[in-house]
């Protein structure tokens, strides 16, 4: 078991930070070296770098399109997108050192995992999206549910993230920081790092080419 | 013909052989077009809708087929897509190979084969899906990748192919018109305007060097001879200087159907064409009223530099846009009292959400029309007519009710609940469709061109 713990906490990491930046990397110069291809945009658009910001904060962040065309996903997918958000900004909190990053992780894997539940839910629950769903749909919620639940269960926030990340870059990693369940967590959250760029999740980043490559156009 | 998606056909059983075995060809097929050299026209919009989509269902809230059907499970636009993405995914990624059916993979069969080959027809490509999707990926090219494949592998539906693009290389024209018969419908078409309007016209064809060359729909010549003759009345009432061509100088032709179903086929139409407007070197081509062919045209400014590698030596416009911008020049006088009925306007899906044009044709209407009604939703959210894709001239087996029964029944009530007794469209393809959905809905109803009711708004002194 210590074993496991100590590959999970010391040696797991390396690989995960490769995996996930090798995977990422690929995935942007896949995307970025493609060929110009045909104007394929959508019209009206947004036609200057402003506009195209301002349109882009305003879908990341209210998750526009689904209000105006898909009312009965748009308040559990605003949770879950919300709740990933502030995980992150937790990471960059805990890495200051501010108190209240702690709350910050609780808010953020809170709102996680009662998004991911109820997507789950209307998704099985709804006829339309049961019969276009699949098992990977499912999959990648329960994955988030787990991965959050898992976070709350843990009480994995209390961690210093800043230390221990200090002792993985001096390749002496920390492992005595994590009880037996913030190990599982953080399995959890390598694993999810691991899948994220190989999976449609990583439409995070894909949707910048979707929207400024193909619907938009180029901007001005 | 057999059974082999649903209860239409629009490939004949001569073009499909649902009795053929053909996945292996198909799946090499795909195998090409997966290749970012070789299909580096649609490369990364294919390649992202493929990878991204996380099937949140807003594009078939969007889909007219999919609503107007009862919602039926296999006209949801990810219905369509997952055909294609369980194929990929089995053959082309390694996840897919590894985990099969749990990575949405699946082991594909002839019956899924001829199936997909229908499925891809039953879908205009109207791209409503895409303009509402979070993602900004689009069902709709997806369908017309897996055309592509299907042409690669030679199926595709003989209107468009055999009586399409091939005929319009071979003859200048998809209608077959030759140079003499032509000539003989622009004599018919000068004595028409004179008779009816009492005005001289010039009709010039094929003269080099002109400030405007424009280049119609060879369907209009046949079907919607109005909108050529208010096209006619128009460049003279302007005293244009302005030509037509005949096939005897190439392509006379302004469709390119090859964007519905094959880029090497939108490519060969666009080499014609190309060919044809560098022959006759005009300062302007002016895309007569047809949806697709504007859209062609936009990607031909590509296309272009790739084949000559220079930009375009001609300005590239439409009809409606200069028409609005005589009109609002004054060289164009006109009498709104003339069209007195209330007209309304239908976006076709090709000049709105796929080329950004709205404004021009509804001011105008607005100017040659006195009882102007907006149709709801309009503009970029406007419903497709179910004449786009080339649909509006495939009629095989039941195809028509399948047209009529899904897109049709939408755009019919939409037109009713405008009161207007006229719709006017700039689309060859809608108004094919227009004509078939007055007609199965018993409308009180006529279509119209928007040169038409401008020419008919004209004030002579």
């Amino acid at each position: 078991m210590v074993e496991f713990e100590y590959f999970v906490a010391g040696v797991l990491p390396y690989l995960t930070v490769t995996v996930f930046a090798l995977g990422l990397f690929y995935k942007l110069i896949r995307w970025q070296t493609s060929p110009e291809h045909l104007p394929w945009e959508l019209y009206p658009y947004p036609e200057t770098f402003g506009e195209q910001i301002k349109e882009l904060l305003k879908e990341v962040t209210t998750l526009h399109s689904l209000i105006k065309n898909n009312r009965r996903v748009w308040i559990q997918s605003l949770l879950l997108h919300w709740g990933l958000y502030i995980l992150g900004l937790w990471i960059i909190l805990n890495l200051i050192g501010l108190g209240v990053a702690y709350y910050v992780g609780l808010i953020g894997a809170t709102l996680t995992l009662v998004g991911s539940i109820t997507l789950f839910l209307v998704r099985i629950s709804n006829t339309e999206l049961r019969r276009i769903s699949a098992f990977v749909e499912y999959f990648n919620l329960t994955f988030l549910m787990a991965l959050s639940g898992s976070a709350l269960y843990s009480n994995f926030f209390r961690i210093d993230l800043k230390t221990y990340l200090l002792s993985l870059i001096a390749f002496k990693p920390n492992v005595t920081m994590f009880t037996t369940e913030d190990i599982l967590t953080l399995l959890l959250v390598q694993l999810f790092l691991i899948y994220l760029p190989l999976s449609r999740l990583v439409h995070f980043v894909g949707k910048y080419f979707t929207y400024h490559k193909v619907k938009w156009g180029e901007a001005e | 013909m057999m059974k082999v998606f649903d209860e239409y056909r629009a490939l004949s059983d001569d073009t499909l052989k649902p009795d053929q075995p053909k996945a292996k060809r198909f799946i090499e097929a795909m195998r090409k077009f997966l290749d970012k050299k070789e299909n580096w026209t649609f490369w990364l919009p294919y390649i992202l809708t493929l990878e991204l989509c996380v099937k949140c269902g807003t594009c078939g809230e969007a889909c007219p087929v999919y609503t107007a059907s009862g919602r039926k499970e296999i006209y949801h636009p990810v219905y369509r897509s997952e055909m294609l993405r369980r194929i990929w995914k089995r053959y082309f990624t390694l996840s897919g190979k590894i985990f099969r059916g749990l990575a949405g993979a699946k082991d594909v069969t002839e019956d899924d084969i001829n199936a997909l080959a229908e499925a891809v027809w039953r879908c205009t490509v109207c791209r409503r899906c895409a303009m509402v999707c979070p993602l900004a990926i689009d069902n709709g090219l997806i369908t017309r990748e897996i055309r592509k494949i299907f042409d690669a592998i030679g199926i595709a539906p003989d209107e468009l192919k055999e009586n399409g693009t091939r005929a319009q290389i071979q003859y200048g024209n998809a209608t077959k018109t030759p140079t003499e018969a032509f000539k003989d419908t622009l004599e018919f078409i000068k004595e028409d305007i004179e008779d009816m309007k009492g005005v001289s016209v010039e009709i010039p064809v094929d003269k080099k060097g002109v400030d405007y060359l424009v280049i119609n729909n060879a369907g209009d010549y046949i079907a919607f001879m109005e909108t050529v003759m208010g096209i006619v009345e128009i460049m003279n009432y302007v005293n244009a200087d302005w030509t037509l061509n005949t096939p005897d100088t190439g392509v006379n032709d302004v469709v390119n159907y090859g964007l519905f179903y094959s880029d090497a086929e939108l490519v060969a139409v666009a080499k014609a064409q190309l060919e044809t407007i560098r022959k006759l070197k005009p300062k302007v081509v002016v895309i007569g009223e047809c949806g697709h062919a504007y859209d062609s045209f936009i990607l031909y400014k590509k296309l272009y530099k790739e084949m000559y590698g220079e930009e375009m030596p001609f300005k590239l416009t439409h009809i409606v846009a200069l028409i609005d911008r005589w009109i609002r020049e004054g060289k164009l006088k006109v009498d709104k009292n003339k069209n007195p009925e209330p007209v309304t306007f239908h976006d076709s899906c090709k000049w709105g959400r796929c080329a950004g044009v709205y404004e021009e044709p509804r001011r105008v209407l607005k100017a040659v029309c006195k009882d102007f009604r907006e149709m709801y939703p309009n503009r970029e959210m406007n419903y497709c007519c179910g004449g786009g894709s080339g649909f509006a001239i495939m009629f095989k087996d039941e195809f028509l009710k399948f047209r009529m029964e899904t897109y049709g029944r939408i755009k019919a009530e939409q037109i009713k609940a405008t009161g207007a007794s006229v719709v006017a469209t700039m689309c060859a393809n809608c108004k094919g469709q227009f004509r078939e959905i007055i007609k199965y809905f018993n409308l009180p109803v006529r279509y119209a061109g928007v040169s038409e009711l401008v020419a008919n708004a004209l004030v002579y002194k």
